[in-house]
């Protein structure tokens, strides 16, 4: 189906009649208003009321004591403050409005006129709409990674409360292999319509819409998501995405402006060896800048796209960097600038034709400072920094669909001028240019069967394609003059706010409203937070007004403040105008949550206060930050904020049983039944424990932190025997075995793969990750000197010497790990099987010089022909006095070996030593030194 | 889906804590029943009690979250002021399970079950031989490995947690191995979700706990029996690589009802014990089998399970009905040091009980804590046992009852409701009625009291609150609520006669 549509939206001949007649065959796309999304069990309010709300009918009838909402009689902004939008969208559009945006909520003002007439006024109309509007703002190259970042803001911001999914579950979590494979169909008739957003928009001007939406539409009923301007273009270019034809096919790629950038983050030492890396980010860059980095350390940038060379002629270009880098033209690199080093420059002096060269630059910071300018001249100019204007890259443009070339003419817009006052456009889309038709009858004066509402709709009124259903319902609020010659009660008022901005697609409240099943998928938490429930639905709004001080509400409401990091969905803002009355309608009607205790004016409480919040008290710490301090377990909402937030009746009532205001909670009582679950700090008393945490939260940022926030390192120190630390250690696996000894040499074994993994100098390891918190995520080797040994199996049978070493993952082959035993000096001797082998793999650290050693003595019992032992992999492997140097970084010698020679073989681009195993006896025993 | 169709039903709760009498401060009650003694910690030791195990010369091994093993020496003393702390190992990964046997200590790390030996009796372990390693992990911190203790047959069981508690990222993440003396890890159960804690009862049959979360409604104590599917279907699809359990099992409907989905997939079996949000507990961590016959009081054969957010230990009592486990949970001791997770019983029927909150927040408050439970002597005025009829439940006391109150329907308030059974986090309380009792009976001796009930509901937690019982001395009952789990309503056949 929405194939289908797609389709159809991309031919240019009279698509909106065929829709028409698509839509009348299958029926699933709604011919009649929608007003909202779906939610579970709706807000009570009336249907009627709702329609004439969302119809805005008031703009053309007056109501009577009822109001239907400040904003209520202003459609979408048109003119110079508006947006831009194409002609072929405009055209189409109001020629069936229903066919063009199945479900629009604007009525088609011109369904008296037929054929060639109609047309003829549209037209009229396009012309004086787009003589109006402001340049469209466009500018931008769709970038894959910018359509997924947009996809996902798109799925999860809030976006999908209201309008369709556009994507399962399983496409936007792939890594959870519970999610739904495909969207709810159900979905796509119960949600705000889009639209034909890529026939519609330019980039930019979709993109500034996004960013201020009630600015373009005052009634508010489509939010600001709260999106920062690079987000709005990522979410821009996703719903765009039908533009950008080239992502499909790269060969119709554009020249773009700027350069492609990926950020990486590794341990560099001596080159950018960025092939074997994921980027950390990825991006589009005017000039070559190390600006967005995320840390000043072990980071690199590879720069890549076009360099225009104006004319043919000498250049020299001068690349000067702190630590490597390396500059490449045409795919052939002209200036190597690599190693760790202060600032450095180099320098190449070229003959280049005029066009673009292929242009990459890769740079790399180990430690300390960091530097990177790529300086230029040439033919008349002299040594200066390449100007962005000769960057560029193949990207994906983004043109709006069926683009035509529109010429404004002023005989057509000065008709148009007039058509949109005839028409009677300009009661919803207010303009000064335009004269605006007088009020027709008030609402009270009619009684639902004539005009817009009658069974033939007269050509002189709007057709807003009601359903039959929403006809009578409006008819028969209509005819209820009580009703509407009364003003609602503040109650109603919220209700009809509620539903109306469709709060309720996201929020209860006395258990009506709140997101369907169906889109409760797309609601989830940032991050992997296990929060239940409450990490991803926002919450109920159940006597919100007795919860939530007045002007924390104000805040939520006007001003972005919202403070749950954890969940995706933002707080979307209406504007003040829309939603400025509700938090003291809330405060009118939610009532207290009985007395307020008086604040002691004992400044000792404080300290008590402090005391419950920290570790040893209620430890509240371990499930919610305060300030800047990271809980120790799940990121529940800031202490610090508590007070600013919350009336202090209503944290007396929910700090007793959480769990009777806030249904599900995972949030403990401490006082069960009002009883003190510490006994101690102020004697156990639940109200003075509740009113010292008041106390103390008051103080917000000023407060000193609690106890319980480790911040230190936690380093581990092998003083007089070795000490082992089996934990996750980076590069190392999940069943690491770090041993650090006295000698301060350290090494981990890889117990997975049964090999030795890493080793390095000096410090051992920080064990404070591990141990705060829940102990997530691996540690890297706190020392320096780290050396990744090779991986794959350690042994393995080649049965001809030039068989390629197996890849093989060790838990499914042969290989067994058996644990270890500590020698006499509890060093860990490690004990493996393999093919039958019975294996004991020794090392033992000594110092030779400045530089650390470990002598490996490995011991096998069994027998086995054709077994080789790998020692090292690497890019240059050479021999170095009696032992043999890998890439320069650490040197292997087998003293022990003399009868079996290691050699050194390349095989699939990398060079491997390699140790024949011999045995004797159904022995065989060798010892391998690595010193580095 | 069908979340619109039930009703939230917190504010019930609200009205059902109302009717629990308040007593003065049960703390203290309970503390002249069973009293709790804190065994000092030596500064410098992070104490994060992860497994338990009493030695065979009596001291009190004690492993820890960051992976040492301390033996503890005069725990046993009232007060035990002078206990001291040896450590016997280092280095290991959360150990949260120790058995011992034939010199050999076994504890269960994160990725594999060990074996230790001091095989030069310097009172360290020196020999660390690898058991069995047969599931994967990563650096997820859910990723937990709970062990047992031997079985009869001499396997130590495994249950793992999932990756971050909702997917199985790893092999067999969300499994139950029977490790055995061989090493041997034999596939067991799947269906796991988040463990904190197994046991066995004392007949042997081994049970653990699992967490609120994605197809738990709520904290349960759930049977392990070769074959079974313990309820989440995330790690299923290791069902692709071993044949031990036979044909991958029918994914459960989400929204649906754990007892309507058990009665269509065979493998499912609901829980045993489930242990209602909020109102007995929020992480059902350790369980304990008193087999003490008699030295921690009237509760033989009882078990007694642990919860972390609460630091509490709650008491549980089983019957087989449909040869399924099912049975009854009551309050039991509040007012432990942190956040209770490892328990273990004595030789003297005493009950160790180790706790940390570090990740999890606990009522108790201390990053850590060991204390052992130990009974005074004194039989406190309970309810001993409860268990399903035909047409209601049987009561039995600790101790003669007041007739008059016992026989009065108004001493009671009964509800029952179920939850979601879904892929969604946690479930409110659904579906729920009030059955009403039609007739009560109390045996001759006044011990036990019959219970005629109408509208018992097949599948529904029932939970019963007895304000107005008392004993025949005029006391009232120490806990008086249970929350009994009433997956099968027993036949004629399957229950036993009630005592006249």
């Amino acid at each position: 189906m929405r194939y289908l549509i797609s389709r159809l939206r991309s031919q240019s001949v009279c698509v909106a009649a065929i829709i028409a007649q698509v839509s009348s065959i299958l029926g699933a796309i709604p011919s009649h208003p929608i007003l909202g999304p779906s939610t579970t069990a709706p807000i009570s309010v009336d249907v009627g009321e709702s329609l004439i709300a969302g119809l805005q009918c008031t703009a053309c009838h007056r109501p009577d004591a009822r109001g239907f909402g400040k904003q209520s009689g202003s459609g979408p902004r048109l003119g110079n403050t508006g947006l831009a939008l194409t002609p072929q969208f405009l055209r189409a559009y109001l020629l069936n409005p229903q066919g063009e945006k199945p479900g629009t909520t604007m009525p088609d003002s011109l369904h008296g006129l037929k054929g060639d007439v109609k047309a003829a006024v549209v037209e009229d109309l396009v012309h004086f709409l787009i003589s109006n509007q402001p340049r469209a703002a466009t500018g931008a190259a769709a970038e894959p990674y910018l359509v997924e970042q947009g996809r996902q803001l798109f799925h999860s911001v809030g976006c999908v409360a209201c309008h369709a999914p556009q994507e399962s579950p399983a496409r936007l979590h792939p890594k959870d292999s519970e999610a739904a494979k495909s969207i709810p169909d159900s979905l796509e008739t119960t949600s705000v319509p889009l639209g034909p957003l890529a026939k519609k928009y330019e980039f930019g001007e979709l993109q500034r819409f996004l960013v201020n939406p009630v600015h373009f539409r005052p009634s508010g009923r489509m939010p600001a998501s709260n999106l920062s301007g690079p987000e709005a273009g990522a979410l821009a270019m996703y719903l765009l995405r039908e533009q950008a034809v080239s992502l499909a096919d790269p060969a119709k790629a554009d020249r773009v402006r700027g350069l492609n950038y990926a950020y990486y983050e590794g341990d560099f030492n001596d080159s950018a060896d960025f092939d074997r890396l994921q980027p950390v980010a990825r991006g589009v860059t005017s000039n070559i800048s190390v600006e967005s980095r995320k840390r000043d350390q072990n980071f690199g940038f590879r720069f890549s796209g076009s360099l225009e060379i104006p004319l043919d002629g000498r250049y020299s270009f001068t690349l000067t960097s702190d630590d490597g880098s390396q500059l490449s033209l045409d795919g052939k690199m002209v200036i190597d600038n690599g190693g760790v080093h202060a600032p450095e420059n180099k320098k190449v002096s070229l003959d280049l034709k005029a066009g673009d060269h292929g242009f990459a630059l890769n740079f790399f910071n180990s430690g300390a400072g960091y530097e990177l300018k790529l300086e230029w001249s040439g033919p008349g100019f002299d040594r200066a920094p390449i100007p962005a204007d000769v960057f560029s890259h193949q990207g994906a443009s983004l043109k709006p669909l069926a683009a035509e070339v529109f010429n404004v003419q002023p005989e057509k817009v000065t008709r148009g001028q007039v058509a949109f006052s005839t028409y009677g456009c300009v009661a919803c889309h207010r303009s000064s240019d335009v004269a605006s038709l007088g009020i027709s009858k008030s609402l009270t004066d009619m009684d639902g069967t004539k005009g817009c509402l009658a069974d033939q709709i007269d050509s002189r009124v709007p057709d807003f394609s009601l359903s039959a259903a929403q006809r009578a319902a409006l008819r028969l609020t209509l005819k209820n003059k009580p009703l509407l010659k009364s003003a609602r009660s503040p109650a109603e008022e919220i209700n009809f706010t509620l539903s109306s901005l469709s709060c309720t697609a996201c929020h209860s409240r006395d258990s009506k409203g709140g997101p369907v099943g169906e889109r409760l998928a797309y609601f989830i938490t940032s991050g992997n937070v296990d929060l239940g429930e409450e990490g991803r639905i926002p919450p109920h709004l159940t006597r919100v007004g007795g919860k939530l001080r007045t002007d924390w509400l104000q805040n939520v409401l006007t001003k972005k403040g919202a403070d749950r990091p954890y969940m995706a969905t933002r707080m979307p803002q209406f504007g003040e105008a829309n939603v400025g009355q509700l938090p003291d309608q809330f405060a009118k009607v939610d009532g207290t949550f009985g007395i307020i205790r008086e604040n002691s004016a004992d400044l000792h409480r404080v300290k008590p206060g402090r005391k419950l919040v920290g570790n040893g008290g209620l430890t509240c710490i371990s499930c919610h930050n305060f300030g800047v301090h990271k809980s120790l377990g799940v990121p529940a909402i800031d202490l610090t904020t508590m007070t600013r937030r919350l009336r202090k009746d209503w944290f007396q009532t929910y700090m007793i049983n959480p769990a009777a205001l806030r249904p599900g909670t995972r949030m403990p009582s401490f006082w069960p039944e009002g009883k003190a679950a510490n006994s101690e700090i102020l004697d156990g008393n639940t109200e003075q424990q509740i009113d010292a945490i008041w106390e103390y939260l008051s103080k917000g940022h000023e407060a000193e932190i609690p106890s319980g926030f480790v911040t230190g390192k936690m380093e581990i120190i092998a003083e007089k025997e070795p000490v082992i630390y089996r934990n996750f250690i980076k590069d190392a696996g999940s069943r690491a075995i770090g041993v650090g000894y006295p000698e301060k040499a350290n090494l981990a074994f890889d117990a997975n793969e049964i090999r030795l993994a890493l080793i390095w100098q000096g410090a051992f390891i920080d064990a404070a990750r591990h141990s705060n918190g829940r102990g997530e995520g691996y540690e890297p080797p706190l020392g320096d000197h780290i050396i990744k040994l090779a991986p794959g199996p350690t042994f393995a049978v080649l049965d001809k010497p030039t068989d390629p070493w197996p890849t093989t993952k060790a838990k499914p082959s042969s290989y067994k790990m058996r644990g270890y035993r500590l020698d006499e000096g509890r060093r860990p001797v490690f004990l493996y099987s393999f093919m039958g082998l019975q294996i004991e793999d020794h090392p033992v650290a000594t110092t030779k010089g400045f530089d650390s050693v470990f002598q490996r003595t490995l011991n096998l019992q069994g027998d086995q022909p054709n077994l080789w032992f790998r020692a090292a992999v690497g890019q240059k492997i050479e021999p170095q006095g009696d032992g043999w140097s890998v890439d320069g970084k650490f040197t292997l010698r087998f003293p022990t070996n003399a009868g079996d020679r290691p050699v050194v073989r390349t095989s699939e681009g990398q060079q491997e030593l390699l140790v024949p195993v011999s045995f004797h006896g159904k022995q065989a025993k060798f010892v391998e030194e690595i010193i580095w | 889906m069908t979340t619109h169709l039930f009703k939230l039903t917190g504010f019930v709760l609200a009205s059902v804590l109302s009717v629990i009498t308040l007593r003065a401060d049960l703390k203290t009650d309970e503390a002249k029943y069973y009293e709790i003694v804190t065994i000092p910690i030596p500064k410098g030791i992070t104490l994060e009690a992860g497994a338990l195990q009493v030695m065979p010369d009596n001291k009190l091994a004690v492993s820890t979250r960051l992976g040492k093993i301390y033996m503890v020496d005069g725990a046993f003393e009232k007060p035990p002021a002078r206990a001291t702390f040896t450590e016997f190992a280092h280095g290991l990964h959360e150990v949260l399970g120790l058995a011992v046997r034939d010199g050999w200590v076994y504890c269960t790390q994160r990725g594999e079950v060990t074996r230790m030996k001091d095989l030069n009796a310097d009172g360290r372990a020196d020999l660390f031989e690898t058991v069995a390693d047969a599931w994967g992990v990563n650096g997820d911190y859910h990723e937990y490995a709970f062990g047992s203790k031997f079985d009869k047959d001499g396997n130590i069981w495994v249950v793992l947690c999932l990756t971050g508690s909702f997917t199985s990222e790893d092999p067999f993440r969300g499994w139950c191995f029977r490790v055995g003396a061989d090493g041997k890890a034999v596939p067991t159960c799947s269906g796991i979700r988040s463990p904190g804690g197994i046991g066995a009862n004392s007949v042997g049959d081994m049970f653990y706990t699992d967490n609120q979360g994605p197809w738990n409604g709520a904290c349960a104590l759930k049977h392990l029996k070769p074959g079974h599917f313990m309820g989440n279907p995330s790690g299923n699809k290791w069902y692709d690589s071993t044949d031990a359990l036979g044909a991958r099992p029918l994914d459960p409907k989400s929204g649906s009802r754990m007892h309507l989905e058990a009665a269509k997939i065979p493998q499912l079996v609901p829980p045993a014990i489930i242990f209602p949000y909020n109102k007995m507990g929020q992480s059902a961590s350790g369980i304990a089998c008193d087999v003490s016959k008699g030295k921690f009081g009237p509760f033989k054969d009882q078990l007694f399970v642990g919860d972390q957010t609460h630091s509490t230990i709650m008491r549980v009592s089983l019957e087989k009905v449909n040869d399924r486990y099912q049975g009854v949970v009551f309050p039991f001791r509040q007012g432990f040091a942190s956040g209770n997770l490892s328990m273990e019983f004595a030789p003297d029927g005493s009950l160790f009980v180790g706790g940390t909150d570090r990740g999890w927040g606990a009522r108790g408050g201390n990053p850590f804590a060991l204390q052992r439970l130990v009974w005074t002597g004194a039989v406190p005025f309970e309810i001993l046992d409860m268990k399903a009829r035909p047409d209601g439940f049987e009561l039995s006391f600790t101790e003669p009852v007041d007739r008059a109150t016992v026989e009065a329907t108004a001493s009671y308030t009964i509800e029952a409701y179920t939850h979601i059974y879904q892929s969604n986090y946690g479930s409110p309380e659904v579906d729920a009625s009030k059955p009403t009792i039609k007739k009560i009976t109390v045996s001759s001796d006044g011990l036990i009291a019959r219970l005629s009930i109408d509208g018992l509901v097949e599948g529904h937690v029932h939970e019963l609150h007895f304000p107005g019982i008392k004993s025949a001395k005029g006391q009232p009952l120490l806990h008086n609520s249970a929350y009994y789990t009433l997956n099968y309503i027993p036949t004629v056949t399957q229950a036993s006669v009630t005592p006249q």
